[in-house]
């Protein structure tokens, strides 16, 4: 991996700093040096509003004690710099009142990591970006006959980031993201409806085509126009309910991720993203059907959560959260896994230099099960299929939740027949994954920024799985 | 830190940009030392400490709008070099319409002396105490200090200078693991902030709320916190912004002059107040001022930068936003009753502490849900009678705010997290027939 300058000077104050926390009464001690590169673009409705090539870089320092835990950043990349930082550090970690946590992961790791770039963002010049990106709000402006009204935003980011512990772990990655999203409104007269959709991807400008973003945001356009032109108001009832890979993905993130992460079932999060419905010692109690596996795995190679090291120098693996419908494994960073007696399974991660890492999700989704998407929807006599969503929420112990169609049809004997507008699915966590009685075989993911701690860091992260189906559900309009 | 110098350098990036071709330019410098205390199980779990200085640059160059960051003390002119460079690869905006060339904001710089590590750690500890004398057997949240140095200067001939202190706590106290309270207070003055009013309400209510049972759906009446005042307040401000209304994504599109809410509501915008979220001028240097938004329920204004204003032929509000315009401070006119009043005279319905996850199915129309979390109590003959969990209120923005019958005088300054994300000043407020739902059975 080719270092600049500024990185190889980046990383020399980062193990400065760690060598300044050695001893001390430092039970555990890192610092973080990270350095990103940004190219941000946003159109409202055709016109570019803001173009925003930009950078950042700094230092931040942990130091654990038994008195407390102490974190301190700084942008003021020098010796000075990192010497206040530390002493900051240091004075914080002394200044609690008891701390239970030793910060242990097993083996310290020295590694480097990346996500290969097929074309670099540098290869192609900023006019060719702009471009690109025009080209897909023109053509979403042309998939409608209907006055529509459009915000388009593209980002595209590479990081540099190095680790140093005091346990030994040095970890160098070099991280280039890309996200797409848009917000499309569609009118009819007095009558509105909307879309929004965001994708992710690691890697470098070939998200562009990878991502398929003109031809799916050219279809969600065309879905929305569906929906106001010909959508029938929704008749509540029960019904059998085909969830799309969108609506899979969003529940396997909200109702399954969330709930298994450790820090927040130990409260950590309680004053902000809340708790949890599951305790530390709900291994085993079921949740879902027999065909509910739910996993989450960083290291799904293009997919927006991507790493291999975590942002506490800890090797990244998959962590199976629901098996078979019972609560398997919880997601947890160095503080949670040694607060818990157990150890982290890499779920740390720092939206950027100056954040602390928390536990965080990074690509979830269910398994595939044996079915075709059409074979879902042919057991279905009466039902619903809700292949999108638009405005979705859970508790904060993530066991009641809702989703209100974006896109949804009847099924009627097997076959999808008339669209439906805005039904709305109201469930507990159980109620949803309890009902599971077909998983089909082809999965989709979707991006996401998943927002925890405080201030609040916005995570990357991917959410998906196939369709599914559940039998029996009440459905409102 | 040397503020002569944090403002020559921002002068000379300016300077630089213009020089290098850009016809507009504003630099907003940032200098911040701030701690913040995270705490849970009513034990410290993390203190944090941020110094950061930062340079945010703002050009157009023929109309075409870029933004970028000089970070720290580093090189300027490279950073600025790309910039420039990306203007000319742009495109034009349709919007931008320029920026300001005058303001009556003048500059304000007070002396800060810094609170030890270990006075911020008592904050928090009196917190907690005060939570558990309280009824609370846990407590969680965060205490923040915060101090911002801020230096704007611009190519039109702006330059001012702000600074401020300011303390904040948020607390949320169990009484057991489903019953819960949520408040939160701050200062701009170290010597009057009590962040033991804060911790006895959150625990109050986590008391009341004790052996919560399953909510029903249907429409009842609501005693809103200001926690959930200021939630909706915070989305009012959003929707009153002229880009979103531009844009449209706003449920107050083609509403001046209409009925958006009841008699009983009054909001202003009001950054000049002296509480957190206090400014002087606002990202263009444009000096803030109070900004009616919603008088008796009428719509009046949206909120401007000079683009915005310039584009509906209006005046600037003094709320940029380079890009887009944004409620800075809340306020919303308290009314004549106490809210132990407006509760004692309740027949049948909800007590709200707080919500959170509110997201819109369509913005355009205001229809939204958003989750009671926290004391959901349940208020019958004017007593509290229970307390209730796993309900939803699902309503629609304009119709909720129509639906305000009554304020309380009392008010409460709130921010907290990402719900109620602009401070409000707020008060209680009673509105009938909320449209609660719930999971399925």
């Amino acid at each position: 991996m080719r270092k600049s300058e500024d990185d190889q000077e980046g990383y020399a104050l980062a193990e400065k700093a760690v060598a300044l926390c050695s001893g001390r009464g430092v039970i555990y001690a890192n610092a973080t040096y990270r350095r990103s590169s940004e190219l941000g673009m946003f159109f409202k409705n055709g016109s570019l509003s803001v173009i925003s090539p930009d950078s950042d870089a700094g230092i931040s320092v942990r130091v654990v004690t038994d008195r407390g835990v102490g974190f301190a950043s700084t942008n003021h990349l020098g010796a000075g710099g990192v010497r206040t930082a530390v002493s900051h550090a240091l004075s914080m970690a002394r200044a609690g009142s008891g701390n239970s946590a030793d910060f242990a992961a097993g083996k310290a790791e020295v590694a480097e990591w990346t996500s290969p770039q097929k074309i670099k963002f540098g290869d192609v010049d900023t006019e060719e970006k702009v471009r690109r990106i025009s080209e897909l709000d023109s053509a979403m402006s042309d998939a409608s006959r209907l006055k529509s009204f459009r915000q388009v935003g593209y980002g595209e980011t590479v990081e540099h980031k190095f680790y140093a512990d005091t346990d030994g772990a040095r970890i160098t990655a070099l991280d280039p993201k890309v996200e797409i999203s848009y917000f499309i409104m569609l009118q009819k007269g007095g009558d509105y409806e909307q879309a929004h959709r965001q994708l992710g991807y690691s890697g470098g400008f070939e998200a562009i085509d990878e991502l398929k973003a003109e031809s799916r945001a050219v279809e969600e356009v065309m879905a929305v126009e569906t929906m106001l032109e010909k959508g029938r108001r929704f008749v509540p009832g029960t019904y059998d309910l085909v969830c799309g890979n969108e609506v899979t993905g969003i529940a396997c993130h909200e109702s399954c991720g969330h709930p298994m992460e450790a820090d927040r079932i130990m409260g950590r999060e309680a004053a902000q993203a809340g708790k949890s419905f599951v305790e530390l010692d709900s291994g085993g109690m079921r949740i879902g059907s027999e065909l509910v596996t739910i996993v989450d795995d960083p290291t799904i190679e293009r997919s927006f959560g991507f790493y291999l090291y975590d942002d506490e120098g800890v090797k990244a693996r998959r962590r199976t959260l629901y098996r078979r419908g019972v609560v398997d494994e919880f997601l947890q960073n160095r503080e949670s896994g040694s607060k818990s007696g157990s150890i982290s399974n890499g779920a740390g991660r720092a939206a950027s230099y100056d954040s602390e890492p928390l536990v965080r999700m990074a690509n979830t989704y269910l398994l595939p099960g044996g079915h075709s998407d059409q074979e879902l929807v042919e057991g279905v006599k009466r039902g619903v299929l809700l292949k999108s969503f638009n405005e979705w929420n859970i508790d904060d112990r993530r066991f009641n939740q809702k989703y209100v169609g974006r896109e949804a049809y009847l099924i009627e004997n097997g076959e999808i027949t008339v669209p439906v507008r805005s039904p709305v699915l109201e469930i507990t966590t159980p109620g949803f994954w309890s009902a599971v009685d077909a998983v089909a075989k082809r999965i989709e993911y979707s991006g996401g920024t998943c927002g925890k701690g405080d201030p609040m860091q916005g995570m990357e992260v991917d959410m998906g799985g196939p369709m599914i189906r559940l039998r029996g559900i009440r459905m409102k309009g | 830190m040397d503020v002569t110098k944090f403002s020559e350098r921002a002068d000379d990036i300016a300077s630089y940009t213009s020089r290098k071709g850009a016809d507009d330019v504003i630099v907003n410098a940032f200098s911040t030392d701030s701690r913040q205390i995270r705490f849970s199980e009513s034990r410290q779990d993390i203190f944090k400490r941020w110094n950061q200085t930062y340079f945010h640059i703002f050009l157009a160059k023929e109309r075409r709008v870029v933004s970028t960051t000089v970070k720290g003390w580093e090189d300027y002119r490279r950073i600025v070099d790309a910039a420039i460079r990306t203007a000319e690869l742009s495109q034009p905006s349709d919007d931008y319409m320029g920026i300001a060339s005058v303001t009556s904001a003048r500059s304000r710089r007070k002396g800060w002396k810094p609170q030890s590590d270990a006075a911020l750690g008592e904050l928090v500890t009196r917190a907690v105490n005060a939570s558990a004398e309280n009824g609370a057997a846990r407590a969680a949240g965060t205490l923040y200090n915060t101090f911002a140095e801020h230096y704007l200067t611009s190519s039109a001939g702006i330059s001012r200078h702000e600074n401020g202190s300011s303390l904040y706590l948020s607390i949320r106290c169990f009484a057991d693991e489903q019953a819960s309270g949520h408040s939160v207070i701050s200062s701009l003055s170290e010597t009057r902030f009590r962040p033991e009013k804060a911790a006895e309400k959150a625990a109050g209510l986590a008391v009341l709320a004790r052996n919560p049972v399953r909510g029903d759906e249907g429409r009842f009446d609501s005693l809103l916190d200001p926690m959930v005042v200021a939630t909706l307040t915070s989305e009012a401000g959003s929707m009153c912004s002229a880009f979103n209304v531009m844009s449209g994504f706003s449920c107050f599109e083609g509403k001046l002059g209409r009925r958006v809410a009841s008699e009983a509501v009054s909001i202003d915008d009001d950054a000049t107040r002296n509480l957190s979220g206090k400014r002087y001028f606002d990202d263009e240097g444009v000096a803030v001022r109070k900004t009616a938004l919603i008088s008796r329920g009428v719509l009046k204004h949206y909120l401007h930068n000079t683009s915005t204003a310039r584009r509906m032929k209006e005046r600037s509000t003094g709320n940029a936003g380079l890009i887009a315009p944004e409620a800075f401070s809340i306020s919303m006119k308290g009314g004549r009753e106490g809210w132990r009043e407006m509760l004692s005279g309740m027949r049948d319905g909800l007590y709200i502490n707080n919500v959170w996850y509110t997201r819109y199915q369509n913005r355009r129309a205001g229809t939204f849900s958003t989750i009671p979390r926290d004391a959901i109590l349940r208020v019958r003959r004017g007593e509290i009678t229970g307390a209730v969990r796993d309900i939803r209120v699902t309503e629609n923005l304009i119709n909720i705010l129509k639906h305000v019958s009554a304020v309380s005088m009392e008010r409460e300054h709130v921010s907290w997290w990402l719900e109620s994300y602009t401070p409000s000043t707020v008060p209680y407020a009673l509105v009938r027939k909320v449209n609660i739902t719930r999971s399925a059975d």
